[in-house]
């Protein structure tokens, strides 16, 4: 039979419905008038020739239904019919339907929105050419490279097509768009062409090697282009970088947003290394820039590795003075590198909780769909009666569920638009590529897929049990509700109420780990006081930004300064520091104390960040101040003092007191006196440890030009924020990049971990209310089919207690092995999330405890409370009622 | 099939339907008598499997169906063999008879 006809004829038998099936009618009865005919003609009588032609045709009906089982349309047509029964079964019940629907569309919307995130977040592919040959160099134990560093790389490796350079900064910003600060990113010249990334306008950097041919040019961002004015021609645009005219040359096609890429410094203007003559990036040492690379085609990331490792070999060799021996890159793909390995696994394991909360929401479906079955049970064998086999009986459970399914996708689906609308637009997750997130057609497909998942995991239980169908024993329990369940339904049932708590106990451990982390890293001693602290970020340079300011001049700029802010009413103590605490700004110099003055002979990882501070900067940010003394005035660079702290102490004169030794560094390039030691604060982030600190004399040596003044305050530091702001402009001589308060900042660093938490929190709470919401209706449904039992052993004298103490022992024995699951699944999922947990190993047991004791309590009062009930009935009632 | 009937083999009615029509036309009763006659009262075919073999032929386009009246004068549906159905006798005789050789030769050995 040819494609054409088939379909055809499938249109047919389902659209002329009625006109086939009279012509079918027509047919069979005139085939009997005609037989009756023939059967007359032999000599018998109408009524006897009538009876005979009825038993040879065996029935019409079945006649009829054997035509109609041939016809080729007939698949389609019973699928129409048992998808009719399907949704005329759930709105008999509309209790079930809405709650059905309402679980499926809340699970499968919710993990579709976070597909649709990691889809957009981590998996799609970066919108460069080839992306998949692109990596980031990474470093350990440090980061930044210099250029002669890079270059070195590319010469000494044959597996890389191209290596590119690039650092962030935050300039001023004048332009058509207004004035302000901008985030722009300095590039080797072939950072543009090595990503390949699309221009919209324009032309790329020129790469002459001839520094004329770049100077004062920069490119673009489209979606800056457009706040700059927008339009096709670039002729005369400008705009003016910390008071230096910059000539636009390009604008970046807005298919690759930059301005998203947390790793490539969420730049919004582009402009070429090497031609700014203020910045001198030849020397070695000069360690502050990123590297991109592009691989050449068929080269493993492995063999580039081993070439870049061998290369890096070689260099040390030649430069021992300039690179550690254990200094080692490594090569990220740079999709995993923008998307950050933090956010990834966050991600996946909100992902992975998503997933998991769909299983227990599926679970809990199941377990009213196999209740409902037993209140079918009647009616399903009735239909086998009527000569249904199992097959049809299956297909005609599977269509209801995949009606079902279908009904809540489309809810769930609509769920999804909404929440991935919502959190691409949400300031909240600053989460790279975010905002490209949408519910598209590979969504819409992920969740088809998914509902499919759902639909099978739905019928294989009810299936199962349906196949051991007794006839006899449902149709008389049809007429009489209080026959006992059978055992398959009932093992079932706690199998997976069982599997609810086990999934329930990971979610809440996973969700109350997050929680004491954030906890934790809010709570935990910093080393100094962030209430009631304010810092603004200052460029002392001034708008001439001239490399060759004279160091008194810079030192008077602060001092002054510093007098005007301490002038502001709440303002309590004043300083200034190269940057704050939790700044994470690197400062690195040479280093060796008097005892290995051998040190500084060699690049030395062990060196101190140093950081440059003025007096008075300890009691400013409360930093404790265990010996000797803190600066003062008096220490302009006569003599070079330094200070340490803690961990600098310990590491250089173990179990010493620090105070009279020396130390050398590169900052003063000569030695100092170390005049008193200091706590240890996170100088990094919340996360990381404290590590070896020197503090420096801002006034010794040459003077910091970046430096952040840090403001005690009496009330909210917030409240001074536009008042320092407007004292520090009127100071012509410097630049304000930013002012926020400690508290803030420290908000900010959470912020991601914060979302998650809320996240996991949720749905640890869902979790654990579905898992003792499936444990009540199980229980509550037991204690309904089993009534007439307890009444009898009630009749027989059994204590009310020993009838509570029966059912909880029951349920106990299929409760305690999922409790006993869900501990080893949380132990694996606290292991496999280390990363995402702060100190977690500290809180692991207690949080542990805590779950295994809020499942038990609500797991038991979910058995209780209808165990009780059951405990409560009158025998004599129970009973009588059959 | 009733008693004294042989069983007809899976696959064979159709043939048997197509030969019998041959190229007049006849309705349901009549191919089930012409079926009779041609094979010597072997085979009967009932209602039960003449039917949907008959709907599904014409679906398969072997077959085409007009309304006519019968020779006692009463509205009766008649078959009529397509060129389509003409060819699928070709082929199915075809293998019929290389079955029914294979067979018959498989029989006689020894």
């Amino acid at each position: 039979m040819n494609g054409w006809r088939r379909i055809r004829a499938v249109c047919s038998t389902l659209w002329d419905k009625r006109e086939v099936e009279n012509d079918l009618d027509a047919e069979i009865s005139a085939f009997g008038e005609m037989l009756a005919d023939e059967k007359m003609a032999k000599g018998m009588t109408d009524k006897e020739a009538r009876r005979s032609t009825l038993a040879e045709l065996g029935g019409l009906e079945q006649l009829k239904q054997a035509v109609r089982d041939e016809r080729a349309g007939n698949g389609v047509e019973q699928l129409w019919q048992d998808v009719r029964f399907g949704v005329r079964q759930l709105r008999r019940s509309p209790g079930f339907a809405v709650t059905g629907l309402l679980i499926i569309a809340i699970g499968l919307g919710l993990t579709t929105t976070m597909y649709s995130i990691v889809y957009a977040v981590i998996l799609k592919p970066l919108p460069f050419a080839h992306p998949e040959r692109l990596v980031a160099v990474e470093a350990k134990p440090w980061k930044p490279f210099s250029l002669p560093t890079i270059a070195d790389w590319m010469k000494g490796s044959r597996a890389f097509e191209s290596m590119s350079a690039y650092t962030g900064w935050s300039p001023r910003i004048e332009s058509p768009a207004g004035v302000g600060h901008v985030n722009a990113v300095l590039v080797s010249q072939n950072f543009l062409s090595e990503l390949g990334l699309p221009l919209r306008l324009g032309h790329d950097f020129t790469q002459s090697g001839n520094e004329k041919d770049c100077f004062g040019q920069a490119i673009v961002t489209e979606r800056y282009w457009r706040r700059m004015g927008g339009g096709d021609a670039l002729a005369r645009r400008t705009v003016q970088l910390d008071y230096q005219t910059y000539t636009v040359i390009g604008v970046v096609a807005s298919r690759a947003p930059l301005e998203d890429m947390d790793g490539l410094d969420q730049p919004s203007i582009l402009t070429p290394i090497g031609c700014d003559p203020a910045k001198h990036p030849d020397r070695r040492g000069d360690g502050s820039f990123q590297v991109i690379a592009r691989l050449r085609p068929g080269v493993s990331m492995g063999n580039a590795l081993e070439e870049l490792a061998v290369a890096q070999k070689n260099l040390a060799r030649t430069y021992p003075r300039e690179y550690p021996a254990e200094f080692a890159p490594v090569l990220i793909p740079l999709n995993d590198f923008i998307s950050g390995t933090e956010n990834r696994s966050a991600l996946l394991a909100t992902l992975t909780a998503c997933g998991m909360l769909l299983l227990i929401s599926c679970a809990n479906l199941t377990n009213l769909l196999l209740a409902r079955d037993m209140r079918r049970r009647s009616e399903f064998a009735l239909r086998t009666m009527l000569g249904a086999g199992p097959l049809r009986i299956f297909r005609q459970v599977l269509t209801e569920n995949a009606t079902l399914v279908a009904l809540g996708s489309i809810l769930g689906i609509m769920l999804a638009s909404v929440l991935v609308r919502l959190a691409s637009r949400s300031k909240l997750m600053n989460l790279p590529r975010l905002n490209e997130a949408s519910v598209d057609l590979r969504v819409v497909m992920f969740a088809v897929a998914l509902s499919s998942v759902i639909v099978i995991l739905l019928t294989i239980l009810p299936a199962l049990r349906g196949r051991r169908t007794e006839l006899t024993e449902d149709l008389r329990s049809g007429s009489s509700s209080s026959s006992s369940a059978p055992r398959g339904l009932r093992r079932a049932g706690h199998l997976l109420v069982a599997a609810q708590v086990a999934m329930a106990f990971v979610l809440v451990a996973v969700s109350g780990w997050m929680v004491s982390s954030v906890y934790i890293l809010l709570h935990q001693p910093l080393g100094f006081d962030p209430d009631h602290l304010l810092f603004a970020s200052t460029d002392l340079r001034g708008p001439e930004r001239s490399a060759s300011i004279d160091p008194a001049v810079t030192v008077a700029k602060l001092r002054k300064i510093l007098s005007d802010v301490s002038r502001i009413p709440g303002v309590v103590e004043v300083a200034a520091a190269n940057d704050k605490p939790l700044g994470g700004r690197v400062n690195q110099y040479g280093f060796c104390s008097d005892l290995h003055p051998e040190d500084c002979q060699r690049a030395n990882p062990n060196a101190p960040d140093v950081f440059a501070v003025t007096p008075r900067y300890f009691d400013t940010v409360s930093q404790m101040l265990f010996r000797g003394r803190a600066f003062n005035d008096a220490d302009d660079g006569k003599d070079h003092v330094a200070i340490v702290n803690r961990a600098l102490a310990q590491q250089q004169w173990p179990g010493e007191n620090p105070v009279g030794h020396r130390i050398f560094s590169g900052g003063l390039n000569g030695w100092a006196m170390v005049v008193g030691e200091v706590g240890d604060v996170r100088s990094y982030s919340l996360e990381r440890a404290p590590i070896p600190n020197l503090y420096l004399p801002e006034a010794d040596g040459r003077p910091d030009t970046s430096m952040t003044i840090m403001l005690r305050t009496v009330g909210d530091p917030s409240e001074l924020d536009e008042t320092v702001r407007r004292i520090l402009r009127e100071d012509a001589g410097i630049t304000v990049r930013y002012v926020e308060s400690m508290p803030e900042l420290m908000a900010h660093a959470v912020a991601i971990r914060r979302f998650f938490m809320w996240v996991v929190a949720a749905f640890g709470g869902l979790a654990l209310g579905l898992a003792t919401l499936g444990t009540y209706a199980l229980l509550t449904y037991e204690v309904s089919v089993r009534e007439r039992e307890i009444g009898i052993r009630l009749a027989l004298g059994s204590q009310r207690r020993a009838i509570l103490a029966l059912l909880i022992g029951q349920e106990a024995r299929w409760i305690a092995p999922g409790l006993a699951a869900g501990l080893i699944g949380a132990v694996l999922a606290g292991y496999l999330l280390r990363a995402e947990f702060y100190h977690a190993s500290a809180a692991s047991a207690s949080v542990l405890g805590t779950t295994f004791g809020l499942l038990t309590v609500s797991a038991l009062a979910a058995v209780a409370i209808p165990g009780r009930r059951a405990s409560l009935l009158d025998p004599s009632e129970t009973l009588r009622r059959d | 099939m009733g008693e004294g009937q042989t069983h007809l083999l899976q696959g064979t009615l159709d043939m048997l339907i197509l030969k019998g029509i041959g190229d007049s036309e006849f309705h349901g009763l009549g191919i089930s008598r012409r079926i009779e006659q041609i094979t010597q009262g072997t085979f009967r075919v009932k209602p039960g499997s003449l039917f949907p073999a008959l709907h599904r032929m014409e679906e398969a386009g072997w077959l085409t169906s007009f309304w006519g009246n019968s020779e006692n004068n009463r509205r009766a549906k008649f078959y009529r063999r397509t060129k389509a159905g003409h060819r699928q006798l070709g082929t199915e005789t075809e293998e019929w008879t290389t079955i029914a050789q294979a067979i018959a030769s498989a029989l006689k050995s020894t």
